[in-house]
């Protein structure tokens, strides 16, 4: 057999001259192409070439064995053009047809090498278990000296191919050996790139998390490549992650997160590897390969993506957010969205972003950062989606956190200007908000509207609860203690079972209070008990514990008392609620130093020392009870000779709240003052004083007015003291002056309630325009301070209880009516309820007049009101009320009953005998039996009696003109009727009477 | 290729190390205009370099830095090994690698980010993540910066001044420069650092609930990449949850008839629960929780 020599660099065997210049220039026109990589000519001209062969027999006896190297670069050439059927083929037949004499070696240079190109092949295939073979095979067989190959390439693809069979272990083996041995191999980053790829995949694939942490723990130094050139993969490792998250494997995704370099260093890394290469266009050591303009392509493509509104950086934080949200770490989230609206305030998503940094800084209880960062929200996206939510969270968040002026704010502005439809969500919260921030922020007035309408709109609501026992509260706040207590009944039985007990003690707290206002002290009791026994834990425990002593008090069971407010004081220093403990102190010192003026000094006067001095040691500070103790503690200092002391104190403590406008307990104090100072000093000195206070500066108006109103106080007194008329005329006439004085020297505005009262009850009452008094019981009554309220009530409702015009004997009545029911003070209620039948008389409403009157006046069991105060006047009032409607006979029964009730009371039953005098005489009635007396006999005979018995000196004396003229009027008329002739005068009943006793 | 074979008495700015003669560093450098070639750099100054053209030449050629166009300093497999461990947060052996790197490179010390400068800022780094503040004050006293110019490498110069507060606990310090720092838009690696610092010095001025922020900025700044800063800040985050007198007061109630789901305890511990599982998943790193802290698991969602 002839056989050719390959016109091969290696080869050099002699060919037929004819074959060989054919199939050689095929040869060498195939290996031009080959290195050109021209694959599919050159696997034209190898496969051209090969067909010199006829059949592997054929050609080894034409060509030899080395005819196996044209099949093998064939086979090349397929394998580039991923024809790998073919290729596996032309391998095969390279590997099995010509082989080499293991003895002598051989013709077939490439017979090993097939046997490694066959595995790339059937890899190319995805013929893993194959190729796998077929490279174990190689390596066995090789010969080590000849057959060189790429061993990074080889031992990922080895390691590839494991990991598609699911060989994760053994496929992980030859990765790390890749990457062991990167610098020998080499292996290039982009191999292993490509093998750790196929580790996450497989991993995900199996799944086999662990697998891969461990691989991950164990070679990471291996897989992470420097920055300029690990942001090439970034996308990769981007993709990776993702897939391990959405497979459930969070720890994998957050390695794999890990592997992406920060931008920021992966461009520091670029520029230096760029100016290190110099002019150089490109740059190769080992298995390093840096091309310049490559280089700056995708530094510059990382500059534009750091400026861009899409970098890897918010990509990943993105993502953090999204792992640490979905594990129930809110704060991870919430870190996160903070740095994305930080530091990447360009995102894409930065409207998405901000607004779950919003709600997961409301989630936290970051009040700050959800008002901060809603607002940013508000301002920068007005019209997105969220925005109804973003508002929501705001107000819940600030509102929880107990910011009641910003919510009053924010949610007034919603609902004032209508920013969210009714009957929404939206609308719900807002509403609730602001009724709840003016709840808690003592402006009652306002939340009450609020509250009421946030209950009647949304029963359902989330806030439903908190709405509720708001409403009530605020009630009980604003004094309505009737219904305050209604309120607070159905919210303790509506929420007895719910789980959310937090209110109850609150409520409970609430509604002892209504109780005692209403002088109801045993359920009072019961109340603060419940909240003792059931809720330990409550915030108002040591509260419940002065109100119990405050009812316990008034029980006069003192012992008990004292006990409850020391319980107070230990609970409350525990707490550390200095409010609480310094109103205990208060208590105690009152109880304890109560003391009438008269009398001597009780033997526990002294036990208020103590207390007294631990409220201005410890206590004092700030505590609004400083007046209230300053005062309490007088007698009781007095009793252990620091009297001194004590009236020093209170001159301080005067100075100090007069620099506040709003001090509460100024005015008891300088009264107080006023009344031990007294005690040492004339009226001219003490107004000598108060009008020089030490300590009060010109400015401070309220107090400067309140020692005007002291002083006038003092003068009044004297101007009562009949025993001195020449004092008391020079007191009436400093009290006016210094009325009128203080009337023009202080604006409204600067005056406390008290003075504000005080003046207009003496317009009110000592001038002849009592309307002028009107703005300043007005200006009381729009203050949330409600000091005074019903004082200024009644002032305001007796002006319009004046007036001619029904309007305002309308607002006379709801003033009065609002007294009635609210006063806790009984003589008030008494007072009211009569200045409203007599309204409702003026008014000429007789019907609902007669109606309260009766109730006024029912005295049956289960049914009395308890008031009498003005029992003269209602049954004169009830009387007229008959009169007027023509019920000639009630009214008559009526004032007989008024008359004889009240003989002595001369405006009320010389009246009441005078209609009753017109009435029996128009009636006419005749006499129906020997004792029984005619309508006009009785008439004169009964006035008589009353002008009798009333005309008495000791009685007569007594009687002011105007009761005089009464009085007068009826003996006028009794002298008329007398002058009747059917009418017998006194005289002659008197004589007929005589006559009839002696007959 | 026109080199100049100088005596060393003509170049005095190359002042050369002791044993210079038994170092080398592989470079490619190039003239400008002419072909690239394999160096090796025995010794450098500021404008100077003595180098061989073949590894085992004993003859060496000085020449000024500014003659070249192109002087690319190849990674010595020792500093790539160092690398390696450090990528591998093995930082005590590679800190140990870098100490070795810095020492025998230091005659390339003053060129632009030569091997002497990386191994020691890399030796810097990870004292920082070791936590070892004096080793980390002992090395940078010596550290002379100027060779470095990437820019994140000089900043995280600048974050050692922080560390430094850290190490003397000079917490208000740390405070003021953290919160100045904060103001920058950090690569991740730094913010996490800059956010632990912040975090260590609000916990210790008992600021906790701004510290639970700002470890959790530290959790996720990298997406936890500088492990042992998120792992401490996990921890430490936990240990504000414990210490809270209103998270132990949920703990106590917990399930009882006293139990308030609308109180601030509760709700805290139910985010130190959430946190305590996030760690037990994520951040352990071989340091499992302390019993106590563990204890917060019990309280999270199923």
């Amino acid at each position: 057999m002839k056989k050719i020599l390959l016109a091969l660099v290696f080869i050099a065997t002699s060919i037929p001259a004819t074959a060989q210049e054919n199939l050689a220039g095929l040869v060498d026109k195939a290996l031009l192409a080959m290195k050109a990589e021209k694959w599919e000519e050159a696997l034209a001209l190898n496969t051209q070439a090969a067909g010199f062969g006829k059949n592997p027999k054929m050609a080894i006896q034409l060509y030899g064995l080395q005819f196996g190297t044209i099949i093998y670069r064939k086979g090349m050439c397929e394998l580039k053009l991923k024809k790998y059927d073919d290729a596996m083929k032309s391998f095969e037949s390279c590997y099995k047809d010509y082989p080499n004499d293991k003895a002598v070696g051989g013709g077939n240079i490439f017979q090993n090498m097939a046997l490694l190109k066959w595995g790339d092949a059937a890899y190319g295939l995805e013929s893993y278990e194959l190729a796998i073979t077929q490279w174990k095979k190689f390596l066995q067989e090789r010969d080590k000296k000849k057959d060189r190959y790429a061993r990074g390439s080889f031992h990922v693809n080895m390691a590839i191919a494991h990991y598609k069979l699911g060989k994760l272990t053994e496929g992980s083996e030859h990765l790390e050996i890749a990457i062991v041995n990167k610098d020998v191999f080499p292996t290039p980053d982009a191999a292993i790139v490509v093998g750790f790829q196929a580790l996450v995949e497989a991993a995900i694939l199996k799944p086999d998390e662990q697998a891969l942490l461990d691989f991950i723990v164990k070679n990471r130094g291996g897989v992470t490549v420097a920055p300029y050139a690990m942001q090439r993969y970034s996308k990769i490792f981007m993709k990776l992650a993702a897939d391990a998250l959405d497979a459930d494997m969070t720890k994998a995704a957050l390695s794999l997160y890990q592997f992406i370099p920060s931008t920021e260093v992966a461009i520091d890394d670029l520029r230096v590897r760029i100016r290190d290469i110099g002019p150089l266009p490109r740059l190769s050591s080992g298995t390093l390969r840096l091309d310049k303009v490559s280089l700056e392509a995708q530094l510059t493509a990382l500059e534009v993506e750091m400026r861009s509104n899409k970098s890897l950086e918010m990509f990943k934080l993105n993502v953090i957010a999204f792992i640490h949200e979905s594990n129930d770490n809110v704060h991870g989230s919430h870190a996160a969205y903070l740095q994305l609206e930080e530091y990447y305030p360009k995102a894409e998503k930065r409207e998405d972003n901000l607004f779950h940094l919003v709600r997961t800084s409301s989630v936290i209880g970051n009040v700050m950062n959800t008002q901060k960062y809603g607002e940013i929200f508000l301002a920068t996206f007005p019209e997105s989606k969220y925005k109804p939510d973003v508002q929501k969270l705001m107000l819940s968040a600030l509102f929880f956190d107990g910011k009641y002026e910003i919510c009053i704010e924010l949610a007034g502005d919603i609902i004032e200007n209508k920013k969210v439809a009714e009957d929404t969500p939206e609308h719900d919260l807002a509403l609730f908000v602001l009724g709840g921030s003016y709840f808690y922020t003592g402006q009652y007035d306002k939340a009450a509207p609020l509250l009421d309408q946030h209950i009647a709109k949304y029963p359902e609501s989330v806030f439903a609860m908190s709405a509720s026992y708001f409403q009530a509260s605020n009630v009980s706040r604003l004094q309505f203690w009737s219904k305050a207590a209604k309120l607070l009944d159905a919210f303790l039985d509506k929420y007895k079972s719910d789980p959310n007990q937090s209110y109850t003690p609150l409520a409970l707290y609430d509604r002892a209070n209504c109780h005692y206002a209403e002088e109801e002290n045993e359920p009072a009791l019961e109340k603060t008990a419940r909240i003792i026994e059931e809720f330990p834990d409550s915030p108002v425990l040591d509260q419940a514990y002065n109100l119990q002593g405050n009812v316990l008090q008034v029980l006069e069971k003192r012992d008990e008392a004292e006990t409850a407010y020391l319980k107070a004081i230990e609970i409350g220093e525990i707490r550390k609620n200095n409010g609480v403990v310094s109103e205990a102190l208060y208590f105690l010192t009152a109880m304890l130093g109560e003391h009438k003026k008269s009398e001597e000094y009780g033997p526990r006067l002294k036990d208020a020392v103590p207390y007294a001095d631990k409220f201005w040691k410890e206590y004092a500070d700030g505590s609004p009870y400083r007046p209230q103790v300053a005062v309490a503690q007088m007698y009781a200092m007095e009793s252990v000779d620091r009297g001194d002391e004590a009236l020093a104190r209170l001159q301080e403590v005067i100075a100090d709240m007069a620099k506040n406008s709003e001090s509460v307990g100024l005015e008891e104090a300088i009264n107080s003052y006023t009344e031990f100072y007294m005690e040492k000093h004339s009226a001219e000195e003490l107004k000598e004083h108060y009008y020089n206070f030490p300590g009060i500066r010109t400015n401070d108006k309220a107090a400067r007015a309140i020692l005007r109103i002291a002083v006038i106080g003092v003068f009044e007194r004297i101007a009562k003291d009949k025993e001195n008329p020449d004092e008391q005329r020079a007191a009436q006439a400093m009290t006016e002056v210094l009325f009128q004085q203080l009337k023009a020297d202080f604006n409204l505005k600067d005056l406390s309630n008290y003075i504000l009262v005080k003046l207009g009850d003496y317009l009110r009452i000592n001038t002849s325009a009592p309307r002028e008094a009107l703005p300043y019981f007005d200006e009381v009554l729009s203050r949330p301070d409600q000091s005074y309220m019903f004082k200024a009530l009644r002032g305001r409702a007796d002006i319009y209880g004046q007036s001619s015009q029904d309007a305002d004997l309308e607002k006379g009545i709801q003033d009065f009516e609002r007294i009635f029911a609210d006063s806790q003070e009984k003589p008030e209620r008494d007072f009211a309820l009569y200045r409203i039948i007599e309204i409702l008389m003026k008014k000429g409403d007789y019907a609902k007049c007669a109606d309260r009157a009766n109730d006024y006046l029912n005295r049956e069991e289960g049914k009395s009101l308890g008031l009498g105060d003005y029992s003269p006047q209602v049954g004169l009032l009830l009387a007229e009320s008959f009169d007027k409607r023509n019920l000639i006979d009630d009214a008559i029964a009526m004032y007989v009953k008024v008359f004889s009730a009240h003989m002595g009371f001369i405006k009320i039953s010389a009246p009441a005998v005078h209609r009753w005098m017109e009435l029996s005489h128009k009636r006419n009635k005749a006499s129906t039996g020997p004792n029984v007396t005619s309508d006009r006999q009785g008439a004169y005979e009964q006035s008589y009696q009353y002008l009798e018995l009333t005309g008495r000196p000791e009685v007569r004396n007594k009687m002011s003109p105007e009761e005089v003229k009464l009085w007068e009027r009826v003996q006028k008329l009794n002298d008329q009727y007398e002058a009747d002739p059917n009418v017998k005068s006194m005289e002659e009943v008197l004589k007929a009477k005589a006559d009839t006793e002696d007959r | 290729m026109k080199h100049l074979i100088l005596s060393l008495l003509l170049i005095p700015a190359l002042a050369l190390p002791a044993h210079s003669q038994e170092f080398e560093a592989e470079a490619i450098i190039s003239m400008p205009d002419e072909e690239p070639f394999t160096a090796w750099i025995i010794a450098a100054s500021k404008t100077h370099i003595r180098y061989k053209t073949t590894q085992v030449s004993t003859d060496f050629i000085d020449a000024k830095r500014s003659a070249f166009a192109t002087i690319f300093l190849v990674e010595p497999p020792d500093y790539c090994a160092a690398i390696d461990l450090y990528e591998s947060k093995k930082y005590k052996e590679a800190q140990e690698a870098f100490a070795a790197v810095k020492e025998r490179c230091k005659p390339i010390a003053a060129m632009p980010d030569n091997f002497h400068t990386l191994a020691a800022f890399h030796e810097i780094e990870c004292f920082r993540h070791l936590s070892e503040y004096e080793g980390l004050a002992a090395v940078l006293k010596s550290f002379i910066k100027e060779p470095l110019t990437r820019e994140s490498q000089l900043r995280q110069l600048d974050l050692y001044i922080m560390w430094d507060a850290v190490r003397e606990t000079a917490w208000d310090r740390v405070l003021i420069i953290a919160s100045e720092r904060d103001k920058e838009v950090l690569p991740g690696y730094q913010r996490a650092q800059v956010a632990y610092c912040k975090a260590l010095a609000l916990d210790n001025l008992n600021r906790g609930r701004e510290a639970v922020i700002e470890y959790s900025i530290a959790m996720t700044a990298d997406s936890g990449a500088s492990e042992i800063l998120a792992q401490q800040s996990g921890l430490k985050a936990l240990g504000i949850y414990h210490k809270d007198p209103e998270v132990q007061v949920a703990i106590r109630n917990w399930g009882t008839d006293d139990e308030n789901k609308n109180s601030l305890g509760y709700t805290r511990l139910l985010e130190a629960a959430a946190m305590s599982v996030f760690y037990d998943k994520f951040l352990t790193l071989g340091k499992p929780l302390s019993k106590e802290l563990k204890a917060f698991t019990k309280y999270a969602a199923p």
